[in-house]
């Protein structure tokens, strides 16, 4: 089964690119990231509120709980509001960033390598399969991005 | 947030491109032959990924310009 934090790190792996490509973590703690993400190595806690801080603030204000359906609340849909409402950021991010910071439930449409080519709300978009190896051409995914994060 | 920063293509050897910041370059690997120079893209772990209209990506960079970026993820 996995874990309230298994399911955190899913959904924020795609930032945990941004963040080293800014030089706020180094390639090393990516990597780990990485492995963590995509095995069943479990991830600490304590690290993942270090490295996505606000994510957790924003999941804090909300609820004293942490599970996995708090988790997937949060990313599936408390977070795509915040980003509806235009929110501090939000506002001023540009299209561009708020469709891609939002999460959505997807269609793969074709696989090719380490991708899939999925749609939703008849757009197209090509994401990595890493976090969903067995995907299949049909299956729906929820999407971050440019990663499949995990099927419904 | 994650904020995408869109780059430009300035060159392509085989199936690796150099995609211009400003005064950085950065290779990354294209998903697919879809890619040609100038283009505006967007690179995530290390591939890149997605074309973006130049009108948007403009408009993407207009704003980070403006603004820098802040912290706080996702």
């Amino acid at each position: 089964m996995a874990s309230a934090e298994d399911v955190f790190l899913k959904y924020a792996l795609p930032c945990a690119f941004i963040l080293r490509d800014k030089g706020e973590i180094t390639q090393a703690q990516l990597d780990e990231l990485h492995v963590c993400a995509t095995s069943a190595k479990p991830v600490r806690k304590e690290i993942l509120e270090k490295v996505f801080h606000a994510a957790f603030e924003k999941i804090k204000r909300r609820t004293d709980s942490w599970d996995t359906s708090v988790v997937r609340r949060y990313f599936r849909e408390q977070h795509n509001d915040d980003i509806d409402c235009k929110e501090g950021y939000y506002a001023t991010c540009g299209e561009l960033n708020r469709e891609l910071s939002k999460v959505h439930l997807a269609e793969v449409t074709d696989i090719k390598d380490r991708m899939l080519a999925v749609s939703f709300d008849g757009k197209t978009r090509n994401v990595f399969k890493d976090l969903v190896p067995d995907a299949k051409i049909g299956d729906k995914v929820y999407i971050h991005f440019f990663f499949a994060v995990e099927k419904p | 947030m994650c904020l995408a920063i869109p780059g430009k293509i300035i060159g392509i050897k085989g199936d690796m491109a150099a995609v211009e910041y400003g005064e950085v370059v950065r290779e990354a690997k294209l998903v697919d032959s879809s890619f040609k120079v100038g283009d505006y893209v967007i690179i995530q772990a290390s591939f890149v990924i997605q074309k973006l209209p130049e009108e948007q990506a403009l408009e993407a960079l207009e704003l980070i310009k403006k603004q820098g970026e802040k912290n706080g993820l996702c």
